[in-house]
Order: structure tokens, then sequence, then C-alpha cells
């Protein structure tokens, strides 16, 4: 292993529109030839520290040095003559394109200055293959191949357009076990030929085994960068979860009635022909109990909700309310019978920003009395009033009912979301990320109003990554991995590291779920 | 309430740009050497300076605000209608063909026949590429325009075949019947009360859009249909219902052309009406009061152009061309004022999508 | 039915083509790149007219096809100074670009030949055509090949020229990147936009010599909104053969047959609605089969097609 530095971050500090400081005197040394890791929780800054890297954000202030030369990257293009690659989350490739075409597009080379020379560029690309020891099939449509082999094109396109330090973004996110195999097999054939590789990562168990050093990032700071033979799971764990808040709102101990009212018996949903984003799930919510589920971002907890919100069809298995099978209602249905869902992403799924709060208020009951006068004319004398006392009671920040959803803050906009959810007919609630991205004030409100609710002995289901946000307000703990439950804890006995290291894959049991209190 | 205010609003910065769409024709007029008072005057006084102009301008206007409430209708709802002009005809030819073929009943049942023939085409007209975008998302824009030429070819057909007026040279049907035509509003100048039918779609579109269950649904739809679906709402039943609607419109649009001013179907009937639909619903924000304002402002327009040619001498297309340059200005205006206002927004957005 | 009426039909089909054809052309360009220009229609007539004016003025049909691709440009400039520098909407662009077209074309007839309706005069000098000596003792391809107008002939040799520079120059390459996946064109550093004004300003020459085909190509006159509804199908080509030229063409011709066949059975005095009505009919019908195959196929990736969805247009209108 060879120790001259390649990359130097110095105190870079990035602060978004509206506040959020996303990095925090970050600073990263990368070494030629090293699998560098950087791990950390969603927000914790890693991305954005990428996206510098890669030109496309700028920090304002701070420091990057090359080879001990300082650069200022504006732009992916000059990233790109820099020798720096990234190979996004989400792949940059056109469908309808060949493999080869993908690889070459925008750096094809020329024949007679016009035509593109495929012959040579096959050649060109051909050598790169044979050089990492890769096979992918340059001819085929780029639509038909698998999540993993578009992977490793978006490897090559980078190597081809001369990339000596490559950025991973979340690689394994999308792929199969096997799969994963297959990109740690390419990644250490590349360092092995002088190649750098950047790789980002929330799965410790995947971190551990390919890095050399590990780079552990929380709330935009740099903490600590580790080599990866003198530090274990546990410790990556804790540094990564590390929590210092303290909160005001907590639950009540209390018994349950041993009723059951949401449930779910083996369902899978499938991403595609061959692959599960959802895979066998069975777990159930009692009245009066809020079940947590913790898992990292895309780890199908995000379609399992929606799925109980009769909002994605299912494949295979059922699911239950009260005992009867739901597994085939529409929405609307659902929420009739009192389900309701308060999803993640409140700017376009929860709440419609381009119209007012009444009209937001409205969406679900828009033809319940007493919102409808006669059949069909809405009633807005009623639905004023109505609005206006829920603003009262979820102490929105807003005119009135009439202000559009769109001019509210972060707090106040999921203050909207919950009040609808919570002041029609209610018996099980389905809550994602509820307090991401709210200061600590709008966090308390709402849980203080999901507290309530399980006092109301409404069957609560909270999927989160934040452990914080799960300890202080789950009964149960379940934890999701691979579309998988590959655990259940109840809080009081287990460790936020011991969670951690589930979800982020590095221990898994196939626990009996439902047979725990 | 804020609703009126924001109209007033957007009435009055359409003013604006209507001001200046003004001025660049007296610019030009003055080019090529005309008098522009001259010209405005004599369009004013032709679009509405006496009883006979206001009928023309009744007449056109009558056509141009159901057709306008069509696309309006849909777009309100997140779906294009942009077949109004095929969908018209075919409401045309209907009421044409009950209105000459049926004879001897009594106005109240023959003229009511002629408008819900006119109405039944006119749906069946928007359901179709309404069914294929809700059932398999067959993209409407494209099927609407392309079934604006299928449904022309076959009223052509219809028209110049199996209902020809064999006394007429080429493309038209026999006159309505007496019973089948719009009772009179003025009958010196033969003023019918198509106007009227205009008007009060106009008034329950409002009403359907500001009052009821159904139009908050398509609001919510055509603001943010994965909102409505979350909500519960089935989107493609009511961007289906909102279709038919929007189909029933034109297809009365059809049924007062030929009801109200022209008596028989003749080819292209429609005329300019399907596509200055779509534009004067997009200058109105789908909201039906600035419908029938922005439709008689276009009326007079074209009415008032022979007035421009006879006596200033300034060729009548002019006033297409400002109409043309209206729309362009608008379209522009409100786009350069949100990049100015918004920048940071709109850069910030742009980030985002990279990610 | 005899030879001759058949070799009359296919002749007078593949010279109804020519405009489809070289409209289809740009417009596929445009399309690839995630443009539906709806106002080919619009482009065509500005062409057309103007072609009339240089020819009238200078007497010369080289000068009115300079003219016609100058006018078309110019209001290609119009249609992308709209969607892509000012982001309005494409549709609603569209129409009024139409719109304005046949406006103004019958407004500066009145201006520079003071006549409505149509124009000619012996001044207009039209595109001449083109008579092949050897094809002479070659019965039935004399009929169907020989003495068409300049331009028939230079619409085939286009073919070849954009199926290499759609699936040979890289240039090919950024136009269907930039309409599918953006992103990831951009990510290569090549402007998105600096892609849709090129294949803008493609599509505006080709509707530019199209225009000068129509008017000057066998007519030698100016007849107003004499493009008669070719832009839209030209349209219906393009959506029908998707962004492989080839197919494109083989698509133009046989609705130029179908335009063949209309004329000759109207003058027999048979209904030619039906045939009319063909292209696009087909057009719909492909929309809806190529729909069902996609509802049924799942794919990991979002499929191609240049087409808005609603969510992205709700509104808007």
């Amino acid at each position: 292993m060879k120790t001259e530095t390649l990359l130097r971050l110095e105190n870079i500090n990035k602060t978004f529109e509206g506040g959020v400081q996303a990095n925090r005197n970050a600073n990263l040394v990368v070494k030629k030839g090293e699998i560098h890791a950087i791990v950390g929780e969603n927000g914790a800054g890693k991305s954005t520290l990428m996206n510098i890297l890669y030109g496309v954000q700028q920090p304002d202030d701070g420091k990057i040095f090359l080879n001990d030369k300082e650069v200022s990257i504006t732009s992916a293009r000059e990233a790109k003559k820099l020798g720096i690659g990234m190979v996004h989350q989400h792949f940059m490739l056109v469908p309808s394109f060949t493999v080869l075409q993908n690889v070459i597009l925008g750096y094809e080379p020329k024949q007679n200055l016009v035509f593109v020379d495929n012959k040579n560029a096959e050649k060109k690309v051909q050598e790169i293959c044979e050089h990492y020891n890769l096979t992918i099939p340059l001819h085929s449509l780029t639509q038909d191949v698998s999540v993993g082999i578009q992977q490793r094109i978006e490897i090559i396109k980078a190597i081809y357009r001369g990339a000596e330090i490559l950025i991973l973004d979340e690689p394994t996110a999308v792929l199969t076990p096997f799969e994963t195999e297959d990109l740690f097999k390419i990644c250490r054939e590349m360092v092995a030929k002088d190649k750098t590789i950047l790789f980002i990562s929330h799965k410790l168990k995947e971190v551990l085994a390919l890095s050399n050093r590990i780079t552990v990032m929380r709330k935009g700071e740099t903490l600590v960068t580790l080599e990866t033979k003198k530090t274990t799971e546990p410790e990556l764990a804790r540094l990564i979860v590390g929590r210092d808040r303290i909160w005001t709102v907590g639950k009540q101990e209390k018994s349950f009635d041993q009723k059951i009212v949401l449930q779910t018996k083996n369902l899978s949903i499938k991403r595609s022909s061959n692959s599960y984003c959802v895979k066998d799930v069975s777990f159930h919510v009692k009245a009066g109990e809020i079940v947590g589920i913790a898992g990292v971002e895309g780890n199908g907890q995000f379609e399992l909700m929606e799925a109980l919100a009769g909002l994605m069809p299912i494949d295979q298995g059922e699911m239950f309310f009260n005992g009867s099978s739901i597994s085939k209602k529409t929405t609307a249905d659902l929420r009739a019978l009192g389900i309701r869902f308060i999803p993640e992403d409140r700017m376009i799924t929860g709440a419609s920003v381009k119209a007012s709060i009444k009209e937001n208020l409205m969406i679900d009951q828009n033809d319940c009395a007493p919102f409808i006068s006669k059949p069909d004319v809405m009633n807005w004398k009623e639905i004023n009033e109505h609005s206006s006392k829920l603003i009262k009671k979820f102490n929105i920040v807003a005119q009135g009912p009439d202000t559009l959803v769109g001019t509210l803050s972060g707090g106040n906009l999921q203050k909207v979301v919950v009040a609808r959810e919570l002041s029609g007919k209610h018996k099980c609630l389905l809550v994602l990320q509820p307090a991401r991205g709210l200061d600590i004030g709008a966090s308390e409100f709402i849980y203080q109003q999901l507290l309530d609710a399980r006092e109301a002995n409404n069957a609560i289901v909270l999927v989160s990554a934040d452990l914080d946000e799960l300890f202080l307000l789950s009964d149960r703990i379940l934890v999701i991995y691979e579309g998988e439950i590959v655990a259940d804890f109840l809080p009081d006995k287990v460790t936020s590291e011991e969670v951690g290291l589930y979800m982020t894959g590095a221990k898994r049991t196939t626990p009996n779920t439902g047979s725990k209190m | 309430m804020k609703n009126s205010k924001k109209s007033v609003n957007s009435l009055v910065s359409i003013l604006g740009v209507f001001l200046a769409t003004m001025l660049f024709g007296a610019l030009i007029m003055l080019m090529i050497g005309k008098n522009p008072l001259q010209a405005y005057a004599a369009m004013f006084s032709y679009a509405v300076g006496d009883v006979s102009a206001i009928t023309n301008l009744m007449n056109r206007s009558m056509a141009l605000i159901l057709a306008a409430l069509c696309a309006a209708v849909a777009s309100n709802a997140g779906i294009y209608n942009l077949g109004g002009k095929g969908q018209i005809e075919l409401g045309a030819i209907a009421a044409a063909v009950v209105g000459y073929k049926l004879i001897g009943l009594p106005i109240y049942i023959h003229l009511p026949l002629c408008i819900l023939a006119a109405i039944f085409m006119g749906i069946i007209g928007a359901a179709i590429p309404g069914y294929l975008r809700v059932k398999w998302k067959v993209d409407e824009v494209i099927s609407t325009i392309m079934l604006n030429s299928v449904f022309f070819m076959f009223t052509s057909y219809l028209a110049n075949y199996p209902f020809r007026d064999m006394t007429r040279w080429s493309g038209t049907t026999p006159p309505v019947e007496e019973s089948a035509k719009l009772p009179f509003l003025i009958q010196s100048v033969e003023l019918r009360s198509g106007i009227i039918f205009a008007l009060v779609a106009a008034a329950i579109v409002y009403w359907i859009f500001n009052y009821t269950n159904q139009g908050y649904r398509w609001k919510m739809i055509g603001l943010n249909p994965r909102f409505a679906q979350y909500g519960g709402v089935n989107v493609g039943k009511d961007q289906m219902k909102a279709m038919i609607l929007s189909g029933l419109l034109s297809g009365l649009a059809g049924a007062v052309l030929v009801c109200g001013s022209n008596y028989r179907y003749w080819e292209s009937i429609a005329g300019p009406y399907g596509w200055d639909g779509v534009l004067i619903a997009m200058l109105a924000k789908n909201n039906p009061i600035a419908i029938i304002a922005v439709s008689f402002v276009f009326s007079i327009f074209k009415n008032g152009a022979l007035g421009m040619e006879q006596v200033a001498n300034v060729p009548s297309d002019l006033t297409g061309v400002l109409l043309a340059a209206l729309i362009l200005f608008i379209t522009g205006r409100e786009f350069v004022s949100i990049l100015f206002r918004k920048r940071k927004h709109i850069i910030l957005v742009d980030e985002e999508v990279k990610q | 039915m005899n030879l001759d009426f058949i070799l009359d039909v296919l002749s007078t089909g593949l010279r109804m083509a020519t405009p489809f054809i070289l409209v289809g052309l740009g417009g596929l360009i445009s399309l690839s790149a995630g443009d539906l220009n709806i106002s080919l229609e619009g482009f065509m007539l500005i062409g057309a007219f103007f072609a009339v004016l240089g020819s009238y003025l200078f007497e010369s049909y080289v000068i009115g096809i300079c003219f016609a691709v100058l006018a078309a440009l110019i209001y290609g400039l119009l249609f992308g100074l709209f969607t892509i520098k000012l982001k309005a909407d494409v549709f609603v662009v569209g129409i009024a670009l139409n719109l304005l077209a046949s406006e103004a074309t019958v407004f500066f007839s009145r201006l520079f030949f003071n006549v409505r309706g149509s124009f000619s005069d012996p001044r207009i000098e039209g595109i001449p055509n083109i008579h092949m000596a050897f094809l002479d003792d070659i019965p039935v391809l004399d009929q169907l090949l020989n003495n068409h107008s300049a331009f028939v002939y230079i619409s085939w040799i286009m073919i070849v020229i954009f199926w290499f520079l759609v699936y040979r120059t890289p240039y090919g390459f950024y136009f269907r990147a930039a309409g599918e996946h953006p992103e990831a064109l951009e990510t290569t550093g090549i402007r998105v936009n600096k892609i849709r004004w090129i294949a803008n300003t493609i599509c505006s020459v080709m509707c530019g010599l199209a225009g000068a085909h129509l008017s000057l190509g066998y007519l030698k006159m100016f007849v107003e909104d004499m493009t008669a509804g070719r832009g839209f199908i030209a349209l219906s080509a393009v959506i029908f053969g998707g962004s492989n030229p080839v197919t494109m063409a083989i698509t133009s011709l046989l609705f130029g047959l179908a335009e063949g066949i209309s004329l000759r059975i109207q003058n027999m005095g048979i209904p030619s609605q039906f045939t009319l009505m063909l292209p696009y009919l087909t057009t719909i019908l492909a929309l809806i089969f190529r729909a069902v195959r996609k509802s049924r196929k799942t794919t990991t990736l979002l499929t191609s097609i240049a087409l808005t969805d609603t969510e992205t247009k709700g509104g808007k209108l």
C-alpha cells in the first residue's frame, strides 16, 4: 500500500439556502491507490462533500488540493479534466443506446473528423475491459441489461474518460448480494492498477470488507478517519449514531389491549421481474402500540408503507385490517376504514404546494359531511371554520385558510399534513420520517401528536432511519434490511449500536416476528 | 376573497400586454404608411358599432367561449384536449343532420334533439382520447391533434356524400328546419340566443370549478396528481369525467354554430375556433369569467379587421398577426417575470435535479 | 385498372411524399432532442411564402430557396427563444406560431403582391424538373422515377444524409440523449440547451426547404394556407416512424401514396376522405399499440419517449 497523498480537502464549509449547514469544516485526506470509505447517516453531509469534489456544487470556503496543488473545481467537466469520475446513485445512461454508445457519449473517437469511429471506440473500451478483467455486452441495448451491468457500464465510462479517482455513491444500494460481490472484485482490481476509489455507504459490513481507510461523517463534520484494520463494527456504529439530544416529550408506560389492528402476512413487492424490494414481510401492530421500523433508506420501507396505504400493488402475501383482508382495497377505501398515511415526501405526495391550506386539508374528506352541503357542493363556510380551528390547534403559523401551502416553512407544512391525517377518522397511522429536516421544536410537536394518537388507541407504524426518534417513541422496534425484517426488539432491551448493526447489514437474525410482546 | 383579487391582478396585467400589442400594431401600420388611429377607430366601429355588428360579434364570441371552456375544463384537470376543432365539427354535423332530416316536429322537441345529438357526438370525440390516456397512458396531446384530422375527414365525407345538399356545389348539408333554430334575441338582425348558451355554460363551469366537490377534485388533480391520488382521489376516473364535460362543451359549440347562426353544416365550420379556444383558455388561465372577456377581445379583433381594411386600407390579416403576437407576448411576459423573480429558486431546483 | 394508372398513382405518391420527408427529417431531429414541435405546419407555410417572394423579386429559384430557408430560420429563432430560452409551454408556442404563420403570410401577400387567396406571376421562377436521359428507354422506371422536381431527388439523398447524421455522427447521439436522458448528456459536459438549439436550427432549415418545394416545385404560386395539414401529416410520420430516418421516410412514402390515391379517386368521384384519414388513424393505432405493449412490460429503466407526462405539464395550460 502506497502512502503518497493524492487528494486533500481542507476546512470545507457549505451552507444551503434556508440555513441548512451541510458541511462544517470538513477535512479529508485520500491516498493514492486506496479504497477510502465515507460513512454516515442520511444528511451527515457525505453527498454534499462528494458533489463539491465533483464540481456540481461550490463550497462556501475551504480548499481542495490535488497532488499538493490547489485546484478549484467549477464544473463536472473540470472535475473530469482533473481525473475525477463519479458513479451516481441514479445511473446516467440513455436507455435506448447500446452499451458502447453510452460509454463513449460525449467523448467519441472520430473518423474523417465527422463520423464516430465505432471500431476504434470498441477497441479502446475492450482494452479497458480486459485491463480490469471486466466483461460487458458492448452491443446490447442498455435498457435490456441488469442493474449490476449498468453500474459496470458507469464505471467503465468513468475510466474511459480518464478518471484516476472514482467516486462511488451508495453503489450497493441497488445491487443484489451477488452483484455486490462482483463490484468488490472490480474495485480491488482497479486499485491494484493504481486507481483510487472513494466509496460512500451506510453498510458497515461492506465498508469493512472493502476499504483501506474509513472516514466517519456526522452532522456535516468529518469526525475521524480510521484504518479499517484497526476498527470494529460496534465502534463504527457508535460513531455514526452517537447522540446528544435531550427530548422533553416521552411515552407513558401503558398496557395494550391485545387487539391486532394491522397485520401483513408474507408480503412481497417486486422491483423488477427478478428482484424484490419487499420480501416476505410479516408483522402486526396492536391498538395503542407504536411499532418502529428502523432501516437505512432504500431498503424497502418506502414501498412497504405505500402498499399499506393502497398506493402500490403487492405481488404476494396479504394485508389485514381488524382481521379482514385489505390487499385489494383502494386508497379511498383504506382512508374510509381509518388508515392514515404521513408520507416522507411532503412537498410532492403529502401536500399540494400550489393549493391553499384549506384545500390541502380537504383532499381526503372532500365528499364527506359536513364539508359538502348539498350532494356534490362544497360547504366552504364550514371548511373555512374547520381549517381555522386546525390551524389554531396545530399551531400552524399562517395568515389563514387561504394561504398557499408552498409559502409555509417546512415545520408548518408538516403540521398541515399531520393536522389533516389526524383530523379525520383514524385508527391506524402509517408514518414515514415525520421529523425529517425539522427543527427541535417542530419535531417535538409532531412527536407529541403521535404520542397523543397512541393514547387514543391508534395502531401506529413509524418508519425512520433516526434511531433517536425510534427509541423515543416506539413500543417495539423492527429492523428492515434489503426488504426483509431482520430483527425485532423491545427498545429498553437493546442499545442503538446493536440496532445500527442490523440496519447496516452487519448482523441479521430471522426473527419470529409477533412472538414477542 | 383572495381569489378575486388575484384574478383582478391577472386581468390588469393582461390588459397591459393587450395595450402593448395595440402599440406594436400601430408601429407596423406606421411602418407601412397607414394611420393607426383611424384604423383602430374603424376596427371598433365595425366590431361593435351597430346592431348587426353586435350580432356578428355575438356569433363569433359564443363559439370561442365554448371552445375555450372545452380546453379549460380538460387542462384544469391535468389532461390536455387539443381536439376541440374535430369535436366541434362532429357536434355541428350531428346537429345539422338531425336538424334537416326530422321534419314536422315542434321546436321544443326538435331543437333539444339537435343539441343532444351534437353533445353526444362531441362527447364521443373527447372520450376516445380520454379513455386511451387513462387506460394506457397514450399521450392525449398527440392523439387529440391526430383525431382532429380524422374527425374532420369523417365529417367532410358525410357532408360531401350521404348528407350533401345537392343544390350546392360542395361540402354542405341542406339547411335545418325552422324548428331546429335557436330562439331569437333580436329578430330584425337575426341575432339568436347562442350567446346565452355560451354565457350560461361559462357560469356553470365557473360554479363547478369553484363550488362543487368535482371542481375541487379536478383542481387538485391539475395542481398535483400524485397528491390527489394519495388523498384517495380516483385520478383516472375524474380525468375521464373532465374529458366528457370537455367534449360536451365542444358538441354544444357545434350545435350553436349550426342552430344559432349558420343553419347548416359546411366543411371546416369549426374553422379556427378549436385552436383559438386553446389559446384563449391559456390566456385566461382556465378561469371561465376571464374566458368570456378574452373571447370578446378576440372577436373584436377579428370582426373589426374588415373595418381596418376598408377605412384605413390596412390589410385585415394584420389583426391575426397581432393576436398571435399577443399570445407570444403573454407567454413571454410570464416566463420572463418568473425568471427574474425566482432566479435563485430555479437554480436551487436545478441543483437538486443534478444530485 | 391498367398499368399506366397504377404507375401514375405511384408516381404521384412519390411526389406527394416529398414535403413529408423533408419536414419529417427536420421534425425527427427536433423530436429526438425532446421538443414536440407542432408548428411544423407554420414553419413550412412561412417557407412557401418567402420562396415565392424571393423568386418573384429576383426571378431566381435559388434566391427563392434562400429566402425560404432564411425566413424559416428566423421563425425557428422565435420558437427557440420561447421554448428553450424562456421555457414557455411548447404546445402553446406551437399553436401560436401556426396561427402567426397563417395570418402573417396572407398579410405579407397583401402587402407585397396586393392580392389575397393566391398569387402567381410569370416572374416567379420554379424549381426545375430533372430529366434523366438514361431512364427514357426503361418503360416502368421512366414513368415512375423520371422528370420529378429537383427536391424529390434531393429529399431521397437527404434520407441517407440524415441516417448518417443520426447513427454515425456524435451529434446524432447527442440529439437522442438530450431527448431521452438530458442529465446523462449534461454530466458529460455537453449543454443540453445547445443541442436543442442545433436541432431546432436543422428542423427550421428542412421546413424552409419543404416550403420552397411546395410553392416553387410544381405550382409556382403561393396559395393561402397551402400547406393544408401537411405539417401534421409529417408530424404523424415522425411519431410513427420513430427516430430512424429510413422508417420515417418509408412511412412518409406510404402517407404520400395515400394522398396520391385520394387525389386520383377523387377525380373519379369516389370518396377520398377515408384514404386521407389513413395517416392519422395509423399513427393513433401505432401509439395505442406501443402504449399497450409498454404497460405490459416492466423495466428498471425509464423507457424512452420524449413525450411529456401529465405530471410535468399538469395545469400549465
